[in-house]
């Protein structure tokens, strides 16, 4: 199975948001948000190992990192 | 040629900046945000890493709003005309660059009022209380230059911040003279937005500019464009930087800036200044002997200035003046530096003045030679 995407406005907000996560020691990465997921177009997730997705969205929500959505990793 | 027109844009740059530079023409020249390949990724990555940098130097709270642009011009446009609309009023220094003069004249068609305080040089109270007494309820935003570009010298910042914070008001500072050269924090200083010219003072290429913002109020945009998100909405996007970072930025630029950040956190702008101001001083008081030298500003200190000054020889047109310094090799810049309303604040709007910039890669040798050649000028040029 694959993680959940934590979808996110942009490449910036996917870095911050990644480094925030690992910083607090989980293991979290970057990438392109798949097209068919993609409702606004051309956007980036972050993915966590080692947490829930709608606790790590949380976080970055309260981070003031804004969440656009987060999937289904067995869409993937 | 010696140059001495560092206000202009530093002409020598550390070899540190260079690499960077290079360094990204060949490994960082994919278009950050745009794509998911490697490349692309491992370029925003880059560039993510250049905004905490800089946003840590400058005391900014959040990378995220540290803004990439095309020069310091760019920056106050977006803030002055980001921020202002119909009905509110401006405050700004009388020794305020047409960077600053220009957009707000162009606002003022539009409704937008403003008004200059006049600048007390080594006054900070009696600065501070003529900005206080032009505050009217409508007033919105106070823009203020660091350091004049054409004196050098210094404004009281940190009473302005904390005027702006108690007035409710917002305060943007024009850091093109300042940046790389006088500490600056954001948090500490009250400043909402921060304009820099890092090819000046961080040892940049030219064509880099930033715009910091450390407070929550969203800017209005002047450029739309594509930005890497919401591609399916013609709005422009909310989040920062990309809304306000429309078309591929400048990545070698930008990680330069980041090089120079280094390279000025490492030998301190406390040490950088401090030599500056070394050399303004001696020029200062060696041109304080020449007969026929007229200066403008009091002796220079570190508490009051930046290592910029300007002066003319026995009335001489100042472009002559700059001409002949030229045919005999040094690079200084004559005119009105782009800086009518400081010109008029000393009186010197007809025939500019000569201007002298320093960096940390001018000596005292070069300094002397100046001074030997000013003094000949002047000693040729003596009216009969």
């Amino acid at each position: 199975m694959n993680n959940p995407l934590i979808m996110v406005g942009s490449v910036t907000y996917a870095i911050k948001g990644r480094d925030l996560l690992r910083r607090m020691g989980y293991r979290a990465s970057m990438e392109r948000t798949p097209a068919h997921l993609n409702r606004v177009g051309c956007g980036y997730s972050i993915t966590v190992d080692d947490l829930d997705a709608i606790k790590a969205s949380r976080i970055l929500e309260e981070n003031g990192i804004k969440v656009y959505g987060v999937s289904d990793g067995d869409t993937l | 040629m010696i140059y001495f027109d560092n206000s202009a844009t530093t002409l020598i740059k550390p070899e540190s900046v260079c690499r960077a530079f290079s360094g990204a023409l060949c490994d960082y020249s994919a278009n950050p945000g745009r794509s998911g390949h490697r490349l692309s990724v491992k370029t925003a990555e880059a560039v993510y890493s250049a905004r905490e940098k800089i946003c840590g130097f400058f005391g900014a709270g959040d990378p995220a709003k540290t803004v990439f642009t095309a020069n310091c011009t760019q920056a106050l446009n977006m803030v002055i005309k980001g921020i202002l609309t119909p009905g509110d009023h401006c405050i700004v220094s009388s020794m305020e660059h047409n960077a600053v003069m220009r957009p707000l004249h162009a606002m003022s068609k539009r409704g937008v009022e403003y008004d200059a305080a006049p600048v007390m040089p080594g006054d900070a109270s009696a600065t501070a209380a003529a900005f206080e007494s032009l505050i009217k309820p409508n007033t919105r935003l106070i823009v203020c230059t660091h350091a004049s570009n054409v004196w050098g010298v210094r404004m009281p910042i940190e009473r302005l911040g904390k005027m702006c914070r108690s007035r409710g008001i917002l305060f943007a500072v024009d850091a093109a003279q300042s940046a790389g050269v006088l500490p600056i924090n954001m948090r500490d200083m009250d400043i909402d937005f921060l304009c820099v010219a890092p090819h000046k003072g961080l040892y940049s290429p030219a064509g880099t500019g930033i715009l910091l913002s450390n407070c929550d109020v969203g800017l209005a945009t002047i450029i739309e464009g594509g930005t890497g998100t919401f591609s399916s909405s013609l709005e422009q996007p909310a989040d920062m930087p990309e809304r306000l970072e429309s078309g591929t930025i400048n990545t070698p630029g930008i990680l330069a800036c980041a090089a120079g950040v280094d390279f000025v956190k490492e030998m301190t702008t406390a040490r950088i200044h401090s030599y500056e101001m070394s050399l303004i001083q001696r020029l200062y008081v060696e041109l304080g002997n020449i007969d026929g030298v007229e200066l403008y500003t009091d002796y220079p200190t570190e508490e009051s200035s930046v290592a910029v000054l300007s002066f003319n020889i026995n009335g001489l047109p100042s472009e002559t003046a700059a001409e002949k310094l030229s045919d005999a090799g040094f690079a200084v810049r004559a005119g009105l530096h782009c800086a009518p309303a400081a010109h008029r604040h000393m009186g010197t709007e007809d025939n500019g003045a000569v201007r002298v910039s320093v960096s940390i890669y001018n000596s005292m040798s070069e300094i002397m030679q100046l001074v030997r050649k000013i003094e000949e000028l002047s000693i040729k040029s003596k009216p009969a």
